[in-house]
């Protein structure tokens, strides 16, 4: 059974905990001190080892269960403050232990997730053998075997080596989304050219076959990965650069921002939705947006998450009312909600728009990672566009995507416990419900 | 005098090992020994029974007064006049007096293994159009009287098979009996072959339209008290989730009958015939497109400003203020769509909604007061969109929502709401009479109720709740009219194993 990754830590002894720096060390052929921090570690550590050890290794970590990490573990480092009575000395040599400590956990944990990545993604069917979704594969397995290469961060000089490898990894991964997209772009063209010639491109045939479930698992633990290996860093960042507070405020640790304000991301997402919408339509061309609600509400959550969510759902719902009322002048306003409510569970955010609504036979699509209402040709440019735009696809910065915003936007509500839905009224408009849960929850993350 | 027919105990088709299905579990299901149903007239003298010129070779039910039977009256709750005067051989439901019945199990559960026929708006209409058709009502009397028993066989053998000892809960007993007794008076009435004939048989199916207004009631009270009476934690979600789900098949096909049932007596050529139903539904005028129980051009906005006014008296009635509800109509484009539906379900649907959203609105302003807080009463928003594929009704209130973990809750049948001060006042809460007639005043059951109305024809009643602000709810119904009726899914047990309906949606589970 899961128990969470703190407590089997505490409970091993250094005997222990030395044998498995052993086993690492037995594996590794080559000294892994130095690293370089390029992409070519791609092909170097895989020549390092010839196929079989690779598919012995995966399936032995694949074969371990994943241990989920609560958000109070991993704000462990909540108790920073508390050092700041100490020297500091003291201090440093407490805040070095603790990532220390987080460090070891995530060069545990983040190897056994990859390979269940991994070989999830080896048995898929049709989606696997797409050039893109190959060269995904082989990033996880670069990483993969570039944390069992690593020593254990047992010294703080190995903890920063460990920490630059995993900044190296992070930003490698940033490209996944994309690849994967294009990976289902592939398999559309794939489908039309071998099959059925004479369909047109955007008919969604051939689609059916790729797992959908695949790839709510393969997201939401992407999801997880990126949160502890993000939590990790911007903890790392904020200990030892900037240990005074002085230009992260206080209520951040890590990523998680305990004094998040619902009503600040929402007007960020509105700024920048509606730079997008004048990109797209023209300048000055884009509806209001009136929020209400509890403006002064304040809760601990992660705010990059938060303004992912809330910019996917003002984006739709622009591009919904310019489209549906593009002959007339005035546009109708989208109306944001932020619930009142102290005692509540969650955090509720609505955004509505009288864009027009979707059909109640088409709402099993929107929530598909394969199916995008931009036209396949537009598709196509996103992947011929240069570097500069992976960054943005990103972040989420293009008006109408690749398709997955909406459930990607519900992996990262329901990662943390809460949940996304749409309600629409087909010929009227669409009401987004975003349910957040507050973040002091022992309650353990899915993996 | 009484031919008494042999008490079947526990046939063998019941026994686990005989169940042919793959999909069986290993929980068996009830063991019957003795079947006791409720007959609405007290024979004492002979009873004779037509020859069935259906093809029934044996009688299904049959009366007895047999007093080797267990005695029931001890396990019976008083009903609401508080009478208790039954004896071993009588049962009551509401006002009515029963007397037991034997059951032949076997050939029941050959009726209920028969295939429902599932039919569609589109198909009720047609068959509805000419008044003046004699043929056309005749063939459809004699389908009635072909396909009503089954459906009835249906609900009486799930009712009666229920496992873990639901089957002989107090209510799921009633219900069944009263089907069963209501199978007998079909097993009596022969086809009918003439006008005159047809004539009878509908005077035959007003009485048990008429007659069964109170079972809802008596469901929830039962539901009620077995809940309460009901023993260890373990099996508690088991059951309640097994009971919930018995609960939403009956409602889905009683839906169905009662439609189906309604529909030919209010098709009938003959007034009278038709005055008894339309008395007790005061919605059913007699308009020009209105065809049995079907309105061809719908009119949503009209109905819902009546269900406005309403709502509006009986929230006024019970707490003395009312917030004000405000009915936008945001369709459109093409206003020529027309939009065919059965008025008195919209009726029922949109009455359940509003009255849920006026008491939550009342009770936080009320409490706000209490508080000390001067707030204005938040008005109710009523929206309706006319498009392409479905009408859209969505029922806005700013009454404090409901805490997402217990969202699922208030969709169940089998979790009412009584709190302490809703047991305070009784379990009826609004004083109207009947289901039929608009609202229902059984704390608990109206929301359930609703959505089984929605899906019976292919639409939905989904809820979505901000704790703290309000509750929004949303009523998406076919506009076309082609989706055939929604009959329940596949009884896991029952041999009546149909799947004659489209895939019903998943998502919300239950």
């Amino acid at each position: 059974m899961r128990t969470t990754l703190l407590r089997r830590l505490h409970s091993q002894s250094p005997s222990a905990i030395a044998m498995r720096g052993v086993h690492h060390n037995r594996l590794s052929r080559t000294s892994s001190s130095s690293r370089s921090s390029s992409s070519s570690l791609i092909q170097h550590n895989q020549n390092n080892y010839n196929n079989h050890e690779i598919s012995d290794l995966i399936h032995e970590y694949a074969s371990k269960k994943q241990t989920t990490i609560s958000l109070k573990d991993m704000m462990l480092m909540n108790s920073v403050s508390d050092t700041d009575h100490y020297q500091a000395r003291e201090k440093r040599v407490l805040r070095e232990q603790m990532l220390m400590q987080m460090a070891t956990m995530l060069q545990e944990e983040l190897p056994i997730r990859l390979a269940h990545r991994i070989q999830d993604l080896d048995s898929l069917a049709v989606l696997q053998e797409m050039p893109s979704v190959q060269q995904v594969r082989s990033t996880y397995l670069s990483s993969f075997l570039d944390l069992l290469d690593q020593p254990k961060p047992s010294s703080p000089q190995a903890e920063q080596d460990f920490g630059r490898l995993l900044q190296n990894l992070y930003q490698n991964h940033s490209n996944v989304l994309r690849q994967m997209a294009r990976g289902v772009l592939e398999l559309r063209f794939q489908q039309v050219q071998q099959q059925y010639p004479v369909m047109p491109l955007d008919h969604d045939h051939g689609l059916s076959m790729v797992d959908e479930a695949f790839l709510d698992r393969f997201y939401m633990s992407r999801v997880g990965i990126r949160v502890l290996a993000g939590q990790y860093l911007a903890l790392r960042h904020q200990l030892l650069n900037d240990p005074l507070g002085k230009s992260i405020p206080k209520e951040y640790v890590g990523m998680i921002n305990r004094k998040t304000s619902p009503s600040r991301v929402v007007q960020r997402a509105i700024e920048d939705a509606t730079l997008l919408c004048h990109q797209q339509f023209g300048p000055g061309q884009a509806p209001k947006v009136q929020v209400s609600g509890k403006m002064q509400l304040t809760f601990c959550y992660i705010p990059t998450h938060l303004h992912y969510i809330l910019l996917e759902l003002i984006k739709n719902s622009m591009r919904a009312t310019m489209e549906y009322h593009k002959d007339s002048e005035e546009k109708p306003p989208i109306r944001v909600v932020i619930a009142d409510g102290t005692e509540n569970e969650d955090v509720i955010i609505k955004v509505s728009d009288q864009g027009g609504g979707i059909p109640r036979s088409e709402m099993s699509k929107i929530w598909s990672y394969l199916f995008t209402t931009a036209s396949p040709k537009v598709q196509q440019e996103f992947f011929n566009a240069t570097k500069q735009l992976n960054g943005a696809i990103e972040n989420g910065s293009v008006l109408a995507g690749l398709g997955y915003g909406l459930p990607l936007s519900r992996a990262y509500s329901r990662y943390f416990g809460g949940d996304l839905d749409l309600m629409s009224m087909e010929g009227y408009g669409t009401d987004a419900f975003c349910h957040l849960v507050r973040l002091a929850d022992k309650a353990p993350l899915p993996v | 005098m009484l031919a008494r027919s042999a008490v079947r105990k526990v046939p063998a088709c019941l026994k686990p090992r005989n169940v042919p299905t793959s999909r069986t579990k290993a929980t068996n299901r009830a063991p019957i020994n003795q079947i006791i149903v409720k007959h609405s007239e007290i024979a004492n003298g002979s009873l004779k029974r037509k020859a069935p010129a259906c093809g029934w070779r044996k009688t299904i039910v049959s009366s007895s007064s047999s007093s080797s039977s267990p005695s029931f009256s001890s396990v019976v709750d008083d009903d609401a006049a508080g009478t208790n005067t039954n004896t071993p051989d009588e049962i009551s439901i509401g006002k009515e007096r029963f007397e037991k019945l034997e059951v032949d199990m076997e050939e029941l559960q050959k009726l209920a293994a028969m295939r429902c026929t599932p039919l569609s708006l589109a198909d009720m209409y047609k068959y509805a159009v000419d008044f003046s058709n004699q043929e056309q009502r005749l063939r459809n009397a004699q389908f009635l009287h072909k396909e009503l028993p089954i459906r009835i066989a249906q609900r009486a053998v799930d009712l009666l098979t229920l496992p873990h000892g639901l089957s002989d809960a107090h209510p799921v007993q009633q219900i069944a009996h009263m089907y069963l007794s209501y199978l007998q008076k079909f097993q009596e009435f022969p086809v009918p072959t003439t006008p005159e004939e047809e004539h009878e048989f509908t005077d035959l199916l007003q009485k048990i339209v008429v007659n069964r207004s109170s079972i809802p009631k008596a469901i929830a009270r039962g539901v009620d008290v077995w809940r309460k009476n009901h023993g260890p934690a373990e099996l508690q979600v088991v059951r309640l989730q097994q009971m919930e789900e018995a609960l939403y098949r009956f409602f889905t096909a009683r839906v169905g009958l009662r439609f189906l049932i309604e529909h030919h007596i209010l098709t009938s050529p003959h007034h009278a015939s038709r005055s008894l139903l339309q008395k007790s539904h005061p919605s059913m005028s007699e308009n020009e497109d209105m065809f049995g129980c079907i309105q061809t051009d719908c009119d949503t906005i009209r109905e819902i400003k009546n269900v406005v006014e309403t709502i509006t008296i009986l929230t006024q009635d019970l707490f003395g203020i009312c917030p004000e509800i405000q009915v936008v109509d945001a369709t459109q484009g093409e206003h020529d769509s027309k939009f065919t539906y059965v008025p008195h379900h919209l009726q029922y649907m949109v009455g359940e909604l509003l009255k849920n959203s006026c008491r939550a609105t009342v009770k936080r302003y009320l409490e706000s007061e209490a508080n000390g807080e001067t707030i204005q009463m938040p008005q109710i928003r009523v929206v309706v969109v006319k498009g392409k594929e479905d009408v859209t009704i969505k029922v806005a209130d700013r009454g404090g929502g409901i805490p997402r973990s217990q969202m699922s809750n208030i969709l169940r049948f089998a979790q009412s709401f009584s709190t302490e001060d809703d047991n305070k006042g009784s379990v009826l809460d609004f004083d109207s009479d009947d289901e039929v007639t608009g609202t229902t005043n059984l704390r608990g059951f109206g929301l359930p109720l609703a959505r089984i109305y929605a899906r019976y024809f292919g639409g939905e009643l989904t809820l979505k709740s901000m704790e703290g602000y309000g509750l929004d709810a949303y009523l998406q119904l076919p506009r076309l009219g082609d989706s055939c009726e929604n009959l329940p899914l596949p009884v896991k047990f029952s041999p009546g194993e149909l799947n004659s309906n489209p895939p019903r949606r998943v998502g919300g589970a239950l």
